[in-house]
C-alpha cells in the first residue's frame, strides 16, 4: 500500500470511530482510546515526515492544486523550450544546434534526478521530467530537420522508450501516457512498415491501432506492478482510450475497415460494437475496482449513444424535440445506474 | 543510482549517436548527384520573426499527379499498372470490378525512388505538353497573350521533372547515369482507380484502368545551414513575373543553391549564390 493510501485510511478510520462512538455503538475505555490516537498520531507524524503525505484534507486540496500547477507549469515549459529553439536556434552553427538539442534533454534529465533526490513528493521532479521528454522529442524531430532526413518510425519507438524509463525510475505517470502513447504509435506504424506501406497513413486502416490500444490495456494483467501501484491503470486509460477511439472512427468511416462487408454494414457493426464494449468495459471494471475504465466506458458509452441519436433523429426531428428527448435519455441512464448501484449494494 | 536513469541517458546519446552517424554516411564518399538550381526549383518564402531557420521548399513537375487537373485521362501515362506491380502493390483486384473503388480508395501509399531529370528532354516535353493548354489557362489574365505564357512557362517554372519511379534507387541510378543532370529522392506513391467514362458528346467510352501517381517527396523542405543560410535571409520571396496591365516582365531568380544527394537519398545545400546575373 502506497503511504498516501495508508494515511487516507487512518484518517478516515479516525473519523469513523469518532461517529461510532457519538451513536454509541462502541465505546472505548479511556486508556484505549488515548493509546489508540497516540499511535494514529505518531504513524501519520512518520508518514508526514517520511514520504510527505497529506494527513488532513486542506492539505490534500493544496496538493491536488499543485499537481496541476506542476502538469501545466511542464506543458508551458515544452512550449517555452520550442519557440526559443525556434526563435534563435537557426543563427547558430550546425555543430551548436547538435550540442545544444542534444545537451538540453540530457541535462534535464539530470535535473530530474537532482531533483528527485531532494524532494518526497516529486512536483518538481514530474514538471522536469515531462520537460525533458519533450526536449528529447525536439531533439530528434529537430535533427531531422536540419540535416533533412526523412521521417521514420523508429523515433517513436526510442521516445516511447526514454518515456518508459523516465517514468518508472521516477514515477511519474504523465511521463508513462506520453511514452505509452509514442510506443502506440511504433506499433502500429511499423505493421505498416512491414506490408511495405508509408508508416503515417495508419488511418486508412485504423483497426491495428484499436487491437495495439486493447493489447495495451492488458498488460497490466501479465506485468505486476508491486511497486507503481499507479501505474496500471495508466495503461488501460492510454490503451482504452485508443480503442474506443479508433472504433468511433470506424463507426463513421465504414470504408477504412478490414472487415469485408459493405460500409454501412461495416459502420453499423462499429455503432453497435461501440455501445456493446463500451458497456462490458463499464462491467469489468465495476467487477475489478477499476475506477478509469469505468468512467471512460461511461463515457464512450454516452458519445456512441449520442452520435446514434443524432444519425437517427437529427434531420427529422425538430431540435426542441431531439434535446428533450436527449434529456429524458439521460434521465433513464441515471435510472439505470442507480438500479445498477442498488443491486450491487444487495450484492455486497 | 537504479538501472533505469543510466538506460534512459543510454537511449538518449545512442540515439543522437546514431543519427548522425546515419548524416555522416550519407554525406561521405561520392554524392549520389549534384545540381545547381535556382529560386525556380527551391523556393524561398522569407524568414518570420518566430522561426529562424532558413528553409527551401523544393519544386519540381509532377508527371504522375494524384488529381491531374484538366479533363479526365484516356489511360495510363508512364506510370501505368505494370510499373505499380513491380513498385509491389496488390492490384487483385480487377479495375472494372464493382469492388475497386473501396479497394483501391484504401490502398495505402508505398515508400519508392523517383528519378527527377533536370532541364532535359522531359522537360521540353512537359512544356510541349503544356502548350495547348495556356490558351485556356485561368491562371493568367485574359491579356496576356500565348507568346508571353509561352515564355513565362520556359522562364519560370521549375525544370526538374519527375521521369521514372522504382524500389531500388540503385537500378534507377544505372537506368539514369547522368549525376549532374538527373536526381534520385525519396518519394510517395499510390495506385489511382480511373472509373470507367460512358461515351459522350465530346468523348468516346472509355473503361476503367489503374495508373500510378507520385504523392509527394518523403523530404520537401531543405534546411540551409549556417553560413549559408546569412546569404538568404535578407531575400524576399521569389515572384517570378509580373504584369502591370499591359505588359509581362519576367523577374530573374534571385539565388542558386547547389543541391548534393547523398549515398542514403537524403538532399543537403552546400552552396549559395545571390545577386549572380546570369542566373536563369
Amino acid at each position: 500500500m502506497r503511504p498516501q493510501e495508508r494515511a487516507d485510511r487512518l484518517r478516515m478510520f479516525q473519523s469513523e470511530l469518532a461517529d461510532l462512538e457519538r451513536e454509541g455503538v462502541l465505546e472505548l475505555t479511556p486508556e484505549q482510546r488515548t493509546r489508540l490516537d497516540t499511535h494514529i498520531e505518531r504513524t501519520l507524524a512518520e508518514l508526514a515526515s517520511q514520504f510527505d503525505v497529506d494527513t488532513t484534507e486542506s492539505q490534500r486540496q493544496i496538493s491536488l492544486g499543485m499537481k496541476i500547477a506542476s502538469a501545466l507549469g511542464g506543458i508551458a515549459l515544452c512550449a517555452a523550450v520550442a519557440l526559443f529553439l525556434a526563435r534563435y536556434m537557426g543563427y547558430w552553427p550546425t555543430p551548436i544546434q547538435v550540442a545544444v538539442l542534444v545537451a538540453i534533454p540530457l541535462v534535464l534529465t539530470i535535473a530530474a534526478e537532482f531533483a528527485a533526490r531532494r524532494e518526497k513528493t516529486l512536483y518538481y521532479t514530474a514538471l522536469i521530467g515531462i520537460v525533458a521528454f519533450a526536449a528529447f522529442v525536439a531533439n530528434l524531430s529537430m535533427l531531422g530537420s536540419i540535416f533533412n532526413l526523412a521521417p521514420t518510425p523508429n523515433a517513436l519507438a526510442v521516445w516511447g522508450l526514454f518515456g518508459l524509463a523516465l517514468a518508472y525510475h521516477f514515477g511519474l505517470r504523465l511521463v508513462l501516457a506520453a511514452g505509452l502513447v509514442s510506443m502506440l504509435g511504433w506499433i502500429t506504424a511499423t505493421t505498416n512498415t512491414w506490408r511495405g506501406w508509408w508508416w503515417v497513413e495508419f488511418e486508412r486502416r485504423p483497426e491495428e491501432l484499436m487491437l495495439a490500444g486493447l493489447l495495451l490495456a492488458a498488460i497490466p494483467l501479465f506485468i505486476r506492478h508491486a511497486k507503481r501501484t499507479d501505474f496500471p491503470a495508466v495503461y488501460r486509460l492510454v490503451g482504452m482510450i485508443a480503442f474506443f477511439v479508433t472504433m468511433l472512427f470506424l463507426s463513421a468511416e465504414g470504408q477504412r475497415s478490414y472487415l469485408p462487408l459493405q460500409d454501412k454494414a461495416v459502420e453499423h457493426f462499429y455503432q453497435m460494437f461501440g455501445v456493446v464494449a463500451a458497456a462490458v468495459s463499464v462491467w469489468i471494471g465495476i467487477r475489478q475496482s477499476w475506477t478509469g475504465v469505468v468512467n471512460i466506458g461511461t463515457a464512450f458509452f454516452t458519445i456512441f449513444l449520442f452520435f446514434r441519436l443524432i444519425d437517427w433523429w437529427w434531420d427529422w426531428m425538430p431540435k426542441y424535440l431531439f434535446f428533450l428527448l436527449i434529456g429524458l435519455v439521460a434521465i433513464g441512464l441515471v435510472a439505470v445506474f442507480k438500479r445498477l448501484r442498488g443491486r450491487m449494494r444487495l450484492a455486497a | 543510482m537504479k538501472p533505469l536513469l543510466p538506460a534512459a541517458v543510454a537511449i538518449l546519446v545512442i540515439s543522437n549517436a546514431f543519427v548522425l552517424a546515419h548524416v555522416a554516411m550519407n554525406r561521405s564518399g561520392e554524392p549520389d548527384s549534384e545540381i545547381e538550381l535556382t529560386a525556380r526549383e527551391l523556393n524561398y518564402f522569407g524568414g518570420r520573426s518566430d522561426d529562424s531557420s532558413v528553409v527551401l521548399m523544393l519544386r519540381w513537375e509532377n508527371t504522375a499527379p494524384e488529381y491531374p487537373p484538366g479533363l479526365p485521362m484516356d489511360g495510363p501515362d508512364w506510370f501505368d499498372q505494370k510499373k505499380l506491380e513491380a513498385l509491389g502493390f496488390d492490384l487483385s483486384v480487377p479495375a472494372s470490378s464493382p469492388r475497386g473503388e473501396r479497394f483501391y480508395g484504401n490502398l495505402r501509399s508505398r515508400e519508392a525512388f523517383v528519378a527527377l531529370e533536370f532541364e532535359g528532354p522531359a522537360w521540353e516535353k512537359w512544356l510541349a505538353a503544356r502548350e495547348p493548354k495556356l490558351e485556356s489557362e485561368t491562371s493568367y489574365a485574359p491579356k496576356v497573350t500565348l507568346q508571353e505564357r509561352l515564355e513565362i512557362e520556359r522562364e519560370t517554372t521549375p525544370r526538374l521533372v519527375a521521369v521514372d519511379v522504382g524500389l531500388d534507387a540503385a537500378a534507377l541510378r544505372q537506368k539514369y547515369p547522368d549525376r549532374k543532370r538527373v536526381m534520385i529522392l525519396e518519394c510517395l506513391v499510390r495506385a489511382m482507380l480511373e472509373m470507367n467514362r460512358p461515351a459522350s458528346a465530346v468523348a468516346p467510352a472509355r473503361a476503367a484502368f489503374l495508373r500510378g501517381a507520385i504523392t509527394r517527396l518523403a523530404i520537401e523542405t531543405i534546411n540551409v545551414p549556417e553560413p549559408l543560410s546569412g546569404k538568404l535571409r535578407e531575400q524576399s520571396s521569389y515572384v517570378p513575373w509580373t504584369y502591370d496591365g499591359n505588359q509581362v516582365k519576367i523577374q530573374q531568380p534571385t539565388f542558386a543553391a547547389t543541391l548534393r544527394v547523398g549515398s542514403k537519398y537524403e538532399p543537403w545545400v552546400t552552396d549559395v549564390k545571390v545577386d549572380v546575373k546570369s542566373l536563369r
